[in-house]
């Protein structure tokens, strides 16, 4: 029987839960990209990258800040480890006074240019408030670790 | 008669959009600071990115992007290639495309850090915008031609 056949609303078309069979490509970009209304905003504005780096040696932790224009969109989170032991990360908006999120590794949270991780729906920086980047190597071997962590996103 | 359409202004036609890549090549030299490549955008049209993708030899390399017709530059420090561009699989997509006005330069900046020659290629994928009223504004009338 064909998923497209059921209907749980008699004289509606069923709708699949996951609408239609995604393949990884199409999972990777047009699925997951903001939505329309959420894309609205950034039109007309100048992509930017916004990144801090750092070099740290085992287990340090450093702390750093971007500082973005005003009326600045992040979009999405990049970010490389030289060590394969990465690091962890943790975001704070001293505009909001908010954390974003949890101390969590790098790969939960930044993607690479290939596969970025893309905000669903776009963070908004209304003033030049500085977002607040720390990071804590979790190499133990003693090789200097050299971090990148990119925020890109749309502004004036 | 109001409402009737007869004096309401035309309507402002989509682009049309032409697929378009626009390639820079650089062999960066070994632990070299600052590696300029100039991109021309050509006359005939502005340029709408939708993609970066690129190729390098080694990930110990970094680019800076800026605008020649604006002087701005895309980054407030130069970002290490694989944070920059993706692969023809995997593109770095611009959740908005960026719009380059025709005729203008796009300067990069390569910086290597592995010591070797890096042969590096970004290319911007997109479209070249042309106006469905004057598809063959510009010099080259590329689109007028091939009809």
């Amino acid at each position: 029987m064909s998923i497209w056949d059921r209907e749980r609303v008699p004289g509606t078309t069923g709708r699949h839960a996951l609408g239609l069979w995604l393949t990884y490509r199409k999972t990777a970009s047009p699925g997951y990209l903001p939505g329309a209304r959420s894309r609205a905003p950034l039109k007309f504005k100048v992509p930017a990258w916004y990144l801090v780096n750092f070099a740290l040696a085992a287990r340090l932790n450093a702390e750093d800040r971007v500082t973005t224009p005003p009326g600045f969109w992040l979009t999405q989170l990049i970010g490389s480890s030289s060590l394969a032991a990465g690091f962890r990360l943790q975001m704070y908006d001293s505009e909001k006074n908010q954390r974003l999120g949890d101390p969590i590794n790098f790969a939960n949270e930044l993607g690479s240019a290939a596969r970025p991780f893309i905000l669903r729906k776009p963070h908004f920086f209304a003033t030049r408030s500085p977002l607040l980047i720390r990071v804590q190597n979790q190499d133990t071997s003693g090789a200097t670790n050299n971090i990148q962590v990119v925020a890109m996103g749309y502004g004036e | 008669m109001a409402g009737n359409g007869k004096n309401a202004p035309p309507p402002v036609l989509p682009p049309l959009r032409i697929p378009f890549d626009y390639v820079v090549n650089a062999v960066v030299p070994g632990n070299s600071t600052g590696f300029p490549v100039s991109l021309q955008i050509q006359q005939d049209a502005d340029f709408e990115v939708v993609f970066i993708v690129g190729t390098r030899t080694s990930n110990l390399a970094d680019v800076q992007m800026s605008d020649g017709a604006t002087g701005r530059s895309f980054s407030n420090a130069p970002v290490n290639v694989d944070n920059f561009f993706g692969t023809a699989q995997l593109p770095f997509p611009l959740v908005e495309p960026y719009i380059f006005a025709r005729s203008t330069s796009v300067n990069f900046a390569f910086r290597d850090t592995s010591g070797n020659p890096n042969t590096m290629q970004v290319v911007l994928r997109g479209y070249k915008l042309f106006p469905q009223q004057n598809p063959a504004q510009g010099s080259a009338g590329v689109i007028s031609q091939a009809q």
